[in-house]
């Protein structure tokens, strides 16, 4: 095998970040499979309601198709800031600790 | 035979965008230190910034910028919402997978995607590697000639056909092999922001015309859905089923990309892999949702049914730029968007596959020494195969580059991205049920595609034409893996980087 590994490579050359980000799932990852059916919901909607030719109707001021696939677009950018926040945060969290347990280490 | 001064116009455009890469490469080729890690990844020093442009520029390409307007008009409105389903399970779990990836692309030096397949599944390397080269390069050789048709494509339209298709498409290969074959990853990372620049312009004069020319928004989308054509095309023809795989398996799929993970393997740190990401994200937001949406909606409400003659769909384009701009600068910086992003993607895919068929088919799967002195020219020579073998593809296109995309690419990568996503999760996984899983799933995408389901969807159940390949190749992983022995805990602690 041509692969470096943890052993092989000073862990010391590792930057912080690598031990910080864990090889499991984190707990409140799982809420994304939620977030999954809720997505198979919302696609069921907007397939089978929305995609129609129905020039008298309207949503929001706009037709239908249009504004099932505003729905789609608006939920994944607000779930985008969502998650780009939990990460950022909860990753710096993780990075500081694992930076304080490698100089607990070293001294 | 003459030529107009306009074409000639055209002509220039595309020469000096391809003038100017080249001194991005030219530049990149003096800053690249020696050794592939550099190369090909950029030594893993790319910021935040340089990776959302490319994060970018991967993904806002031809597909969304000129594909998905077209497919609107000449398929139906669902293959565009169809892209934006994609994007709900794509932006769910892009931050999860990907600081995965990014984890295992530093803890091992990985520098190709095959890298990582290969060490986690830990065993049968050189036949694995053999096996994997030849999906991607499949996959890869589908996507680029799908990208070529646009890109010849626009340009031959913005000439009203005075300069054909074929020749454009012979230049712009011509341009796209010397330019990568002068640079590396950061050449093309430098040349992606100029190409996201050029993007943002193209951009602000379509929402331009959406105000000044329709009044507003919601305008544009009533004469589009009271147009001739509407009945037509705001219609669903595809079953729910299609929708939900697309969904599930399509848009997972994206996540291990081979073009992408290169990117994630070249960001500096953690950030780079989430501010990146969230950047890229958010303008999507803009070239996936917004510009093909504006400019679908503006080809069907002005042309309605009476769309112009082209030789290929994707010249409905720049046909309305013609239309709405006239013929003058501003066409000019349009069309430099155009070739921008239509360029972006393929020359970053190039120089993926040189890597591929460089480092893993002749040196490591087939075991062929490359001496480093001539390294370069055996990637100058891939890449120009590959370039060349596309154009294949293009030739004479008989779909738009959507749906091509849609059901011969895009299920490849799927088979390649799935059980990989999964053993980036699950430890039981084996090297057994590794192999087993890619190699039954290339050959179920084989056999569903071309033999048993010659027609699309090419399965009988009206799921995304990748959804039986996938399931195939997940069913094999699982059931390989746990009818043969588990892999050693220490390789799975060592992969995993769980050894303190």
């Amino acid at each position: 095998m041509v692969f470096l590994t943890s052993s092989e490579e000073n862990s010391n050359n590792l930057s912080p970040d690598v031990d910080a980000i864990p090889a499991n799932l984190m707990r409140w990852e799982y809420l994304l499979i939620g977030y999954l059916a809720f997505a198979s919901y919302l696609v069921w909607y907007v397939s089978e309601n929305l995609l129609v030719w129905e020039p008298e109707e309207s949503i929001w001021g706009l037709p239908k198709p249009i504004a099932g696939a505003l729905m789609i677009a608006l939920t994944w950018i607000v779930l985008n800031f969502v998650l780009f926040v939990t990460y950022y945060v909860v990753i710096t969290k993780r990075v500081k600790t694992a930076h304080l347990v490698r100089e607990g280490r070293k001294s | 035979m003459s030529i107009s001064p306009w074409s000639l116009v055209v002509l220039s455009t595309l020469v000096i965008f391809f003038i100017l890469t080249l001194v991005a490469g030219y530049v990149g080729a003096k800053r690249t230190k020696k050794g592939l890690h550099e190369f090909y990844v950029a030594g893993g020093t790319l910021s935040a910034i340089t990776v959302m442009f490319t994060y970018m520029a991967t993904y806002m390409e031809a597909w969304e910028f000129v594909g998905m307007p077209t497919v609107i008009v000449s398929e139906g409105f669902e293959w565009w919402v169809i892209e934006m389903i994609f994007y709900l399970s794509f932006v769910a779990l892009f931050y999860l997978v990907s600081l995965r990836i990014y984890k295992l692309g530093k803890l091992h030096k990985y520098i190709t995607p095959t890298d990582m397949i290969i060490h986690r599944v830990g065993g049968f390397e050189r036949l694995l590697r053999i096996l994997i080269a030849l999906m991607i390069l499949y996959a890869t050789i589908i996507y680029i000639g799908m990208i070529y048709i646009p890109a010849a494509g626009v340009l031959s339209a913005a000439t009203n056909g005075e300069i054909s298709y074929h020749t454009f498409l012979a230049l712009y290969v011509i341009f796209i092999v010397i330019y990568v074959s002068a640079g590396g990853m950061r050449a093309v990372a430098y040349a992606d922001v100029m190409a996201g620049v050029t993007f943002i312009v193209a951009f602000l004069a379509m929402i331009y015309s959406t105000f000044v020319y329709w009044g507003g928004f919601d305008k544009l989308a009533w004469a589009a859905y009271t147009s001739d054509i509407a009945p037509q095309i705001f219609q669903k023809t595809q079953p729910f089923q299609y929708f939900w795989t697309m969904l599930i398996f399509y848009g997972i799929s994206w996540l291990f990309i081979p073009h992408l993970v290169v990117r994630f393997y070249a960001a500096k740190d953690y950030k780079g892999v989430i501010v990146g990401g969230m950047g890229s994200n958010a303008g999507f937001f803009l070239g996936a949702f917004m510009s093909p949406l504006l400019l679908g909606l503006s080809l069907a409400a002005y042309y309605g049914s009476n769309l112009p003659e082209v030789e290929v769909v994707e010249g409905y384009v720049p046909m309305l730029f013609m239309t709405l701009f006239g013929v003058g600068p501003l066409l000019v910086l349009l069309l430099l968007g155009l070739i921008a992003i239509t360029r972006s993607t393929i020359d970053s895919m190039l120089l993926l596959v040189s890597s591929i068929v460089d480092v893993d088919l002749i040196e490591r799967g087939l075991g062929i020494k490359v001496p480093e002195r001539n390294r370069r020219l055996v990637t100058t020579l891939v890449i120009i195969g590959v370039a060349l073998l596309s154009v294949v593809i293009a030739l004479a296109p008989e779909a738009p580059m959507v749906i091509i995309g849609f059901e011969l690419c895009w299920p490849a990568y799927s088979v390649i991205a799935w059980p990989t996503i999964v053993m980036l999760f699950w430890r039981r996984a084996n090297k057994y049920g590794g192999f087993a899983s890619y190699l039954a799933g290339f050959l179920s995408l084989i056999l569903f595609t071309y033999v048993i389901w010659p027609e699309a969807p090419h399965n009988p159940f009206g799921v995304w034409e990748g959804t039986l390949p996938t399931l195939v190749s997940l069913a094999t992983l699982i059931i390989v893996s746990l009818v043969t022995p588990p892999p050693p805990k220490e390789f799975v602690e060592e992969y995993y980087g769980l050894k303190k």
